[in-house]
């Protein structure tokens, strides 16, 4: 017997559990760093990984519910981790929901180039690394920070109503970050040729020399804003994602209420449609079940605009009386559309005065509900006739749900990103970074 | 002698020591296990509660030429423990191969032996679970209750978690060194609305466990009550226009300053791109703030951040980072002290057993030689007190408003440019003429210009703001603090607000 059977034989025996559900998941990492140019060094060894972990939920026959963690020691001593959790019981009606067997698209997860990664392919690794420090001397860069890492993994999904699911995957990641100005990399679910990994981290590379340049940064005002589509996404994912939560919108911690979805409330421009693609083969943010058991689908949040429904769980769809959803993967399994998009060689030439925002710092601070920001930007570049000028430092303050609604919103798509950049008037206020 | 902690597993460390030895090579071991019990409470019912228990062991591995590799497993079995030194060893050899970065300062270490268990006032089950829950319960529906108006209820989140996180560190050279951390903290989210607008406030209280429940419980309430006090009154509140201004800040933001902006720039495994650092070496000796500026970083027994050893198995001493604005101690472990050109403090921590350590701040603080007094705890200053004590101390002029940046948000920084941006929970305007609300706005500039704008403190220290470190991916307690308030002049390099 395999370890979830062994752990699932003990569920299975008591008597006083009346339902439970088990996810287990076991997991080999390997990687190595570089830290501040040293490569393999005590804060970057070569590191291997092995882990077994998870969690329970069980309804007692008392009705009351527990939750607990699971890992690679918990079999031996799972009768003191279940005592421990029937004294934390406690009373949760609308989350005692326990599935039974589901009908899942099968999505592939697993590459197979990636195990030998862990044997006869590591060296590999080492490969990776040399790109990326022929990158920072190439760009002339002082300091190297990245790395690149894998991953393999199973996981299982067991239930007392006889939900029995389980899934392999793989992952393999790289960054790079020069000067400690700014990075770019990647996670996935296959092997990356290093000439991938050269031209991806080159995109940031690409914007050193620029981004030692400091320019004056023109007056403030509204300006025109790009920004880049990690910030975009950044923005989207804690404005949007982050009130999305039926959690949060059932207890009244959210921008939109219960009664938004059912009228289906525009909140964003009309031609805005938010969904979530789960399906896509060995996406690296692809699933095929949620952690409770509920099988994934291509999901519409919001459509021409309005909202279409609120990311629900099994506990808080049965509060709302709605169907539980998809939640969203990674980024790559987001996508945002618009009436008209444009590609980013097209829309730079346009460009008479703007601000290309590659990076800020803060957004965790906002105020989530409010929608408002008032962001500094770590890295910013300035664009005028088309053409990008050097750097400027400059804040921007709006309201991220008003600029959703903004007609001169445009969608715009960068060479190798999957979600798009932003481009939109911004309040902002311009820090000198020259003198004179 | 006292029996180690995790003493079940000494055959097993005992087995893996000596593996490591017939494989001619040196060897920390690092085994941790965390037992913990969290609560979430949401508008007067309990909406989960978990308990934790998680073990497992990781391994730093060297060569006598200095290469490392690093494995970690949370399976406490000796194959599983053997397994994972063959995966270290093989990491080890290819590091070897590879002629990748040597450092062999675990050869000078002293070997330690000890048992570092911090007194608490309760123990971890002195509290059933059942009875957990309702005084949770009740503190969230009390907190509920702050609202200002029946119509308009109060959205309460209440969050707590006790834990203990015992750990045992034992090296090739004998070292055996244990010590526990206990944790508990109590969190109180609290949401108002009103005509479609949405304000969250928050209150924090950290301690070793029941405490902030139970002696400490007013306490508790009364930040809570601030935070639903401000999150309402803030629905009505206009912007504050941006700009350079004298500002006040309150012991968090104090001590977001220090650990965001100038405490990671410190720490020694970064400082080739820090501007705390000059070609890898820390610029020991420079003028960099105010001369009464003095910033230090140690653990407290009974602190959220405390931590007696560090990963490492070396005692973890305190770090004058400034002292009269000059720079005197890297935040530096043992590996890179010696690079940095500064003295092992051993600020080496590590999330978990299967984390990488990295140096990094455990209770950092901003203090000056001389502060005006404050009467009374922080939490009974209002901005009418501060005011006040502005203007006994002469900083308070006509036509020259005090921006009091008032709780503390989060922040972010560029260790590499100095920039940093912190947020706070509320603005207020102090004046000759009174004070007035305003809503938050961020807090930016450049680490040096706010540390040479500190001009005056407010109050005894206050240490216990706390908060979790990101660093490295790894999450791990963080605390500090300043007197109650800092005031800093104007700079052109800190501006308040944005556009």
């Amino acid at each position: 017997m395999s370890y979830i059977d062994d752990l699932q034989a003990v569920f299975e025996s008591r008597a006083d559990i009346t339902d439970y559900r088990i996810n287990l998941a076991e997991r080999r990492s390997l990687g190595i760093g570089i830290r501040d140019n040293d490569v393999g060094s005590v804060y970057s060894p070569f590191s291997f990984g092995q882990s077994t972990g998870g969690g329970f939920m069980v309804q007692w026959q008392d009705g009351l519910l527990s939750r607990g963690n699971l890992d690679g020691n918990s079999l031996a001593i799972l009768d003191q981790v279940l005592a421990n959790a029937r004294q934390a019981a406690y009373e949760d009606p609308d989350a005692a929901q326990f599935l039974g067997p589901q009908t899942v698209h099968e999505v592939p997860l697993h590459s197979a180039d990636v195990p030998p990664l862990f044997d006869e392919r590591t060296g590999y690794l080492l490969e990776v690394v040399g790109v990326l420090q022929d990158l920072a001397e190439a760009y002339s860069a002082k300091t190297l920070n990245g790395g690149v890492g894998a991953g393999t993994g199973t996981s299982w999904l067991r239930t007392s109503r006889g939900l029995d699911l389980s899934t392999t995957s793989s992952s393999f990641s790289f960054s790079g970050s020069f000067d400690g100005i700014i990075g770019e990399g990647r996670s996935q679910r296959t092997v990356a040729p290093v000439d991938e990994i050269r031209a991806q981290v080159e995109l940031a590379a690409q914007y050193l020399q620029q981004l030692r340049q400091p320019v004056d940064g023109g007056p403030a005002g509204t300006r025109t804003v790009v920004l880049h589509p990690d910030v975009a996404y950044s923005l989207f994912s804690y404005y949007v994602w982050g009130n999305l939560g039926g959690s949060a919108i059932y207890h009244g911690q959210s921008a939109f209420t219960i009664d938004d979805f059912g009228t289906a409330r525009q909140v964003f421009r009309d031609d805005l449609t938010v969904t979530v693609d789960p399906w896509v083969p060995l996406g690296p943010g692809s699933f095929m079940y949620t952690s409770e058991g509920l099988p994934s689908a291509p999901t519409t949040y919001s459509e021409g605009g309005r909202l279409i429904q609120p990311i629900v769980d099994l506990k808080y769809a049965r509060r709302l009386g709605l169907p539980a959803t998809t939640p969203p993967g990674s980024a790559e399994s987001v996508q945002i559309r618009a009436g008209k998009e444009h590609p980013w060689s097209e829309i730079q030439p346009q460009l008479s005065d703007a601000i290309v925002v590659l990076s800020v710092l803060g957004l965790h601070t906002q105020d989530r509900t409010s929608g408002s920001y008032s962001l500094s930007t770590s890295q910013a570049l300035l664009i005028q006739e088309g053409t990008i000028k050097g750097r400027v430092k400059v804040t921007l303050t709006g309201n991220f749900f008003d600029q959703l609604r903004d007609t001169s919103l445009q969608l715009v798509h960068f060479p190798g990103q999957s979600s798009p950049g932003f481009v939109l008037p911004i309040d902002v206020a311009v820090e000198r970074t020259v003198d004179g | 002698m006292t029996q180690p902690l995790l003493y079940e597993h000494s055959d097993l460390l005992r087995h893996l020591l000596d593996s490591a030895e017939q494989q001619h090579v040196y060897i920390i071991a690092r085994l941790q296990r965390v037992e913990s019990r969290g609560i979430t409470v949401a508008n007067g019912k309990t909406e989960g509660v978990a308990t934790t228990l998680s073990q497992g062991i990781g391994m730093h591995v060297f060569d006598k030429a200095g290469h490392t590799a690093f494995a970690a497993t949370d399976q406490l079995t000796k194959q599983n423990v053997e397994g994972a030194l063959r995966a270290a060893i093989a990491g080890l050899r290819a590091a070897a191969s590879a002629q990748l970065e040597r450092n062999q300062a675990i050869f000078d270490a002293p070997p330690i032996t000890t048992v570092e268990v911090p007194a608490t006032p309760y123990s971890f089950d002195a509290l059933p679970l059942n009875e957990l829950q309702e005084r949770v319960e009740a503190i969230n529906r009390e907190v509920m209750a702050f609202a200002a108006s029946a119509d308009r209820p109060l959205k309460v989140r209440t969050p707590f978690h006790i834990d203990r996180e015992e750990w045992r560190i034992v090296r090739s050279d004998g070292t055996d060194v244990s010590f526990m951390l206990p944790h508990g903290y109590c969190y109180n989210a609290v949401t108002a609305q009103q005509d479609g607008k949405t304000h969250t406030g928050s209150s924090a209280l950290s301690r070793t466990g029941y405490e902030v429940l139970l002696d400490e419980r007013e306490l508790l309430l009364q930040r809570a009550q601030k935070a639903a006090d401000t999150a309402q009154a803030l629905l009505q509140a206009p912007r504050y226009p941006a700009g350079n201004y004298p500002i006040v800040m309150d012991y968090a933001m104090a001590k977001g300053l220090a650990h965001e902006a100038f405490g990671h720039a410190a720490e020694t495994d970064g400082l080739r791109s820090s501007i705390l650092g000059s070609d890898g070496k820390f610029r020991v000796g420079e003028r960099l703030a105010a001369p009464i500026v003095t910033i230090v970083d140690e653990p407290f027994a009974g602190d959220h951040a405390y931590q007696p050893y560090s990963a490492n198995g070396l005692p973890r001493t305190a770090a004058t980072i400034m002292r009269g604005g000059v720079l005197q101690d890297a935040l530096a472990d043992l590996f890179s002290a010696k690079t940095a050109g500064t003295r092992v403090i051993d600020a080496a921590r590590a999330q978990s057993y299967g984390s990488v350590p990295v140096p990094r701040m455990t209770n950092i603080r901003i203090e000056l030689p001389e502060a005006y007094p404050m009467s009374g705890r922080f939490e009974d200053q209002t901005p009418e007190t501060l005011r006040a004590a502005l203007r006994n101390a002469g900083l308070l002029q006509p036509g020259r408003p005090v921006v009091y940046l008032a709780g503390y948000k989060g922040g972010q920084v560029s260790p590499a440019q100095g920039d940093f941006v912190f947020n706070c929970g509320a603005l207020w305007e102090l004046s000759v003429e009174g004070v007035k609300l305003y809503q938050p706005a961020i807090f930016s500039g450049q680490t040096r210009a706010a540390l040479q704008a500190i001009a005056a403190g407010f109050g005894p220290l206050q240490l216990d703001a706390m908060g979790f470190c990101g660093k490295a991916g790894q999450s791990v307690p963080s605390s500090g603090g300043s007197h109650f308030f800092l005031y800093l002049e104007p700079s052109p390099a800190v501006l308040v607000g944005g556009a």
